[in-house]
């Protein structure tokens, strides 16, 4: 009798408020949450919420605001749990807020060790949820694991060393009863992983290296010791498919950047998307976008899944729009190369074979004098979670088109906690927030979001910006698209065509994804701009 | 050692001194000899062997002393070493002035000459052109005195002149000082600030500059005085 008494008061236990992993499986039966960092499992960014119309899109109002007490860049995307909305105010404290209010029931604050190093920010994307546990990756190489009713810490654990550049950005990955991370650091020469962890304990379960040692497969890629700097970061969430029990991730750039002179070979799993058992973390399947990279062309991008009709035929897939400037469809069973097309202007390659292996062009590498190549260090996209609708079968992503960047090599040598660049790239684009100040001529490239077909990456229509755009994408059911750009603008836009609908000017740049969701049948859209989150829902 | 470590394009050199002009101008000034002992247009470092070693000064700063770790990137702290070897390279160049100016005859020069039509010092004078109440804080001597004889010179206070026709009204040309994908702001010739919507354009492009070239219209003296009148705008104190 006694597993049946415990059986039940599980069940008690978990019928209010607590996220099972029953819910985050199925996350797309519960529209009126955001119950993952990408919205489901298959991470299309897609909600079928749909009061919110073409027809009405007009009538959004400001419900209410968010004020960051921080000058990060506000990078992350909430969740929304039954009413309540938790995000990550930069860099590492969980708020947790009223979702139709704003108001806050608390707030987590984790003070990053003083041996922090991040190449690009102290920012932090957002949280993962499981039962009545929050969790998020902390600027300092930690994994913290948060109580979601009272804002205290159950757990906190050591991912990584932040003295040896090690840190966690990404929203973690709940598979199950674990909790999946990775580390970032690619501009350290760490040598990167993926890791598991129970959701209970914070124990480890299973690790996989990016970054293969001697006697794994994939050593044979790097030059003799260069794989114990060979970076191979992990700073964006990865997807999971209950189907195939795998997990998917996209692994960062080589270490050192700029430079591949002392690592030859293709350097696995750098640039890949990699498929792993969700229960093993055992190696299914890999595909490389960019073989022994040397440009910073992580394939740090979230894989998006879905079942769409390829070459005549109904096929479980990855659609993929790469940092190298190119879109790609994998069979996501077993990696099988589909597709893979140019949605930008590209130099450094100018062919795929049959298995997708790209044919490079020769001296489009970095040099000591530099190299102009397209596209530039930030690639034709980045990090900014792109979206699929089944509805129009079109694949949404940010991209900065025309961009280039000349790249110089440089010798370097790893030292531990410092930078491991080998050169380094001239862009007339900033990461840096700085002035919003815009003067750059057309001839440099600019923002734009592009529609492509999900299954050949034919381009269907495209939406061009001046500035360039950091911003994620948002599509729902009533085939309306919400996304942002670095001119603080925030739009509506008709999914099918590319006309803007609605916009507003938000007074800060957009570098993270609109969400949506319901409260008492009201459906909202989240998103933040600057260093405030803000929350819109029709006039009424 | 001054060797340099790398050669860098005048884009490089343009965007280093707009980071110098935001981030070092305050403590050494639009020559790089403001703070006492240290002249950063000499091409040569007391502490600094070769341009890596610039870039970690200028990120991490120089502990024990006033050289605070900057807050910016390394790319673009690598712009304004790019922007510290032009210095001497530019430092290097003749110039044409005469060796010591004056800068109470300068004033009259500015006046005398025009100057003070479109540009603006200390609440007095035209708005079409850049206000240079600041300008000897911001440039150097060699940097201004180009400014000055070059029509074409790089537009160091970080505007470009463009021309807009709008579908009602005439063309209109001014400075950029902002866009967007729906509007550009930028100061007209008559000194307005204007924000013209997009929509209301139906053409737009680069303009030439309106700053014409002095070169040949001052003597080495009348230039001398103008640029030491300049040099000595450093804005409110």
């Amino acid at each position: 009798m006694r597993p049946i008494l415990v059986v039940a008061l599980l069940s008690v236990w978990t019928c209010r408020g607590q996220v099972s992993w029953e819910r985050l499986r199925n996350a797309e039966r519960e529209p009126q949450n955001w119950l993952t960092y990408s919205g489901t499992n298959l991470s299309q960014r897609y909600s079928t919420l749909a009061s919110i119309t073409p027809g009405n899109v007009r009538d959004l109002e400001l419900k209410w605001v968010f004020q960051a007490a921080s000058f990060e860049k506000f990078e992350a995307t909430p969740l929304v749990v039954d009413g309540i909305l938790y995000t990550v105010q930069a860099p590492n404290d969980i708020v947790a807020m009223d979702a139709a209010t704003g108001r806050i029931f608390w707030t987590y604050s984790h003070t990053p060790s003083k041996e922090s190093r991040v190449c690009c920010g102290r920012v932090n994307r957002g949280l993962a949820v499981l039962g009545d546990l929050l969790f998020m990756g902390t600027i300092d190489g930690r994994l913290v694991a948060v109580d979601a009713k009272s804002g205290k810490a159950v757990w906190n654990i050591a991912v990584g060393k932040p003295e040896a550049g090690y840190s966690l950005t990404h929203a973690p990955l709940v598979v199950k009863d674990k909790v999946i991370v990775g580390v970032a650091g690619g501009e350290y020469g760490i040598r990167g992983f993926l890791a598991a962890y129970e959701a209970t304990t914070g124990k480890e379960v299973w690790r996989f290296n990016t970054v293969p040692g001697p006697g794994e497969p994939g050593n044979e890629t790097w030059a003799g010791d260069s794989w114990k700097t060979g970076g191979g970061s992990v700073w964006v969430t990865g997807s999971y498919d209950a189907a195939t029990n795998l997990t998917y991730w996209g692994i960062g750039n080589p270490g050192p950047d700029w430079n591949g002179d002392g690592r030859l070979g293709d350097n696995l799993y750098s640039d890949c998307v990699v498929a792993l058992d969700a229960d093993t973390g055992k190696l299914k399947w890999h595909y490389q976008f960019t073989p022994h990279d040397e440009l910073d062309y992580d394939a740090v991008q979230v894989p998006v899944l879905g079942d769409i009709e390829v070459q005549g035929r109904r096929r479980a897939v990855i659609m993929w729009a790469n940092r190298n400037g190119l879109y790609y469809v994998l069979d996501r069973r077993t990696g099988e190369f589909l597709t893979g097309k140019p949605f930008t202007k590209v130099t450094w390659m100018d062919g795929l074979d049959a298995k997708g292996r790209p044919r490079k062009v020769e001296g489009a590498a970095p040099s000591k004098e530099g190299t102009l190549i397209y596209p530039g260090v930030q690639g034709g996209t980045n990090w900014y979670s792109p979206s699929f609708s089944p509805r129009t079968g079109l694949f949404y992503f940010s991209a900065w088109d025309g961009s280039y960047s000349t790249f110089v090599k440089a010798p370097d040598k790893y030292v531990e906690g410092q930078r491991f660049l080998g050169g380094y790239p001239r862009s007339s684009f900033g990461l840096s927030r700085g002035t919003q100040v815009n003067t750059r001529k057309p001839d440099q490239g600019h923002g734009a979001v592009m529609a492509v077909d999900g299954a050949t990456g034919e381009k269907k229509w495209q939406l061009d910006f001046i500035d360039v755009t950091d911003s994620g994408i948002l599509t729902t059911a009533s085939d309306l698209l919400f996304t942002g750009n670095r001119e603080e603008h925030f739009f509506a836009i008709d999914a099918r065509t590319g006309k803007v609908l609605w916009r507003t000017s938000l007074g800060g740049a957009i570098a993270n994804g609109p969400i949506t969701y319901a409260v008492n049948g009201q459906q909202y859209v989240a998103v933040a701009a600057g260093n405030g989150l803000f929350v819109f829902g029709l006039r009424r | 050692m001054c060797a340099q470590d790398h050669s860098y394009t005048q884009g490089d050199i343009e965007m280093g001194g707009q980071a110098y002009r935001v981030n070092c101008v305050g403590c050494h000034g639009g020559d790089g000899a403001s703070v006492s002992g240290i002249d950063l247009g000499r091409g040569k470092f007391k502490i600094a062997q070769t341009d890596e070693d610039l870039v970690r000064i200028i990120l991490n700063g120089v502990p024990g002393t006033a050289m605070p770790a900057t807050p910016i990137t390394p790319v673009r702290a690598r712009m304004i070493v790019a922007y510290l070897r032009s210095m001497h390279d530019t430092k290097s160049r003749r110039s044409v002035a005469a060796e010591k100016g004056e800068a109470s005859r300068g004033k009259a020069v500015f006046a005398r000459q025009g100057c003070i039509g479109c540009h603006r010092i200390q609440g007095a004078g035209g708005r079409s052109g850049p206000d240079l109440s600041d300008v000897g804080h911001l440039l150097r001597a060699i940097e201004i005195e180009t400014a000055i004889l070059e029509a074409d010179a790089a537009y160091p206070m970080g505007t470009r002149p463009v021309r807009v026709v709008r579908k009602s009204g005439a063309p209109l040309s001014g400075l950029l000082l902002n866009q967007d994908t729906y509007s550009l702001q930028l100061v007209d010739q008559e000194g307005m600030l204007r924000s013209i919507d997009r929509s209301e354009v139906k053409e737009e492009g680069p303009a030439p500059s309106w700053m014409p070239s002095y070169r040949g219209k001052l003597d080495a003296q009348e230039l001398a005085d103008l640029i030491a009148y300049l040099a000595r705008q450093k804005g409110a104190q």
